[in-house]
């Protein structure tokens, strides 16, 4: 998976170049950041300049490639940004680590999308936040067919167009709060919480550690 | 309180106002200057395509090939002019917003060709323009209306989701 992310690191902000249109939209959802954020799947870093001044963030993708391009727009953030590589779908970080959580086109990309909203839930807080900016698949039947038939190539290239993420995200255990149509029903920008938990929840670090929270001193 | 965001300057449900939730309506912070202008550019990227795979597959059916390889040949050619086109627009309309609408206008104009040249007649090049147009002017009007439905499809999801 790596391997595919690496490569496409060359091109990757040629591909994506669709901030003039949807980097507002950005923006009002990353103004929820709040407190201690993990930015997951912070690719070559594009979306850097939309986040919230001031804010300590750390961010992951699966890719060094990508991350390389992504560490002189982080070096550039007015806040503090700590990049890792790291596999979504095995955080490396304690459980409640994070205040907020945040992906952008991040989830049709991402094996098991599920697995993966199962450990965002893990390092989020009881009652923090996830904010995503992401396509999904159209309920409309040609939309649908569209996105299905984009899919069969854009999955050669590590991406599946045709997900509903927002289930996903449900299935793993999150409220939705709010969704806003950035265009049609096909990228969306939603608001999730987890809700407090009765469960036990042990604050321990999981024994395949390797990344301490970066907010503990 | 769940809320439903949605296309800018949509007004307020009535339980949101009720609940007291001040948040905008609008998740886009651009101007409707902004928005227009992008939704001329979608206009026009659209009549673009339809026009462009229409022409591609009437000159594919000047080859004289049987019909079947035609309309197969003319549709892979449609694909591969609509996927280039929407590759050339992407950073200024948005790479999704671009290739989606697109796709069914390039899979759709060239079937009309197609379908044409299956009844008998022969249709000329600047017909074929008009064809693609026609097409993509219905799916722009297609797009809108279904913009403007998503938003109440949302609410609903949501309202849903909370009961």
């Amino acid at each position: 998976m790596s391997t595919v992310w690496d490569f496409r690191a060359r091109f990757y902000d040629v591909c994506e170049a669709s901030d003039l249109r949807r980097g507002s939209s950005k923006k009002a959802l990353f103004r929820d950041m709040r407190g201690r954020i993990l930015f997951v799947g912070v690719g070559t870093g594009m979306d850097i300049p939309h986040f919230p001044a001031g804010r300590t963030i750390v961010g992951i993708d699966i890719s060094e490639k990508m991350l390389r391009k992504a560490r002189p727009r982080a070096r550039a953030y007015s806040g503090r940004m700590v990049l890792l590589r790291a596999d979504a779908q095995n955080l490396k970080f304690p459980d409640n680590s994070f205040d907020t959580l945040v992906t952008s086109c991040t989830m049709c990309s991402v094996p098991d999308p599920v697995r993966a909203f199962r450990e965002y839930h893990r390092v989020l807080r009881p009652g923090g936040r996830l904010l995503m900016f992401e396509h999904v698949r159209s309920r409309n039947c040609l939309l649908g067919l569209s996105l299905d038939m984009m899919t069969l190539w854009t999955r050669l290239s590590g991406t599946e167009m045709n997900r509903d993420t927002v289930s996903n995200a449900r299935t793993a255990g999150f409220r939705i709060t709010s969704i806003a149509s950035v265009f049609l029903d096909i990228i969306l920008s939603v608001r999730a919480t987890k809700g407090a938990t009765t469960q036990n929840e042990s604050p321990t670090l999981p024994s395949n550690s390797v990344h301490p929270s970066p907010f503990t001193p | 309180m769940a809320t439903v965001l949605g296309r800018p300057g949509a007004r307020a449900s009535r339980s949101d106002r009720q609940s007291g939730d001040r948040r905008p309506q609008s998740n886009d912070g651009s101007s409707s200057g902004r928005r227009l202008l992008f939704k001329a550019g979608d206009f026009a990227f659209l009549v673009c395509v339809g026009a462009a795979t229409t022409v591609v597959a009437h000159l594919v059916h000047q080859l004289g090939w049987t019909f079947v390889p035609t309309c197969l040949l003319g549709m892979v050619a449609a694909m591969i002019v609509q996927t280039l086109l929407a590759v050339l627009a992407s950073p200024v309309l948005g790479s999704i917003e671009c290739m989606v609408p697109s796709m069914f206008v390039a899979m759709a104009s060239p079937m009309v060709v197609c379908g044409i040249h299956l009844s008998g007649q022969e249709p000329t090049r600047s017909m074929g323009i008009v064809i693609g147009t026609v097409v993509a002017v219905g799916m722009f009007v297609f797009v809108q209306w279904y913009g403007r439905s998503c938003i109440a499809m949302l609410r609903n999801d949501i309202a849903k989701a909370s009961n």
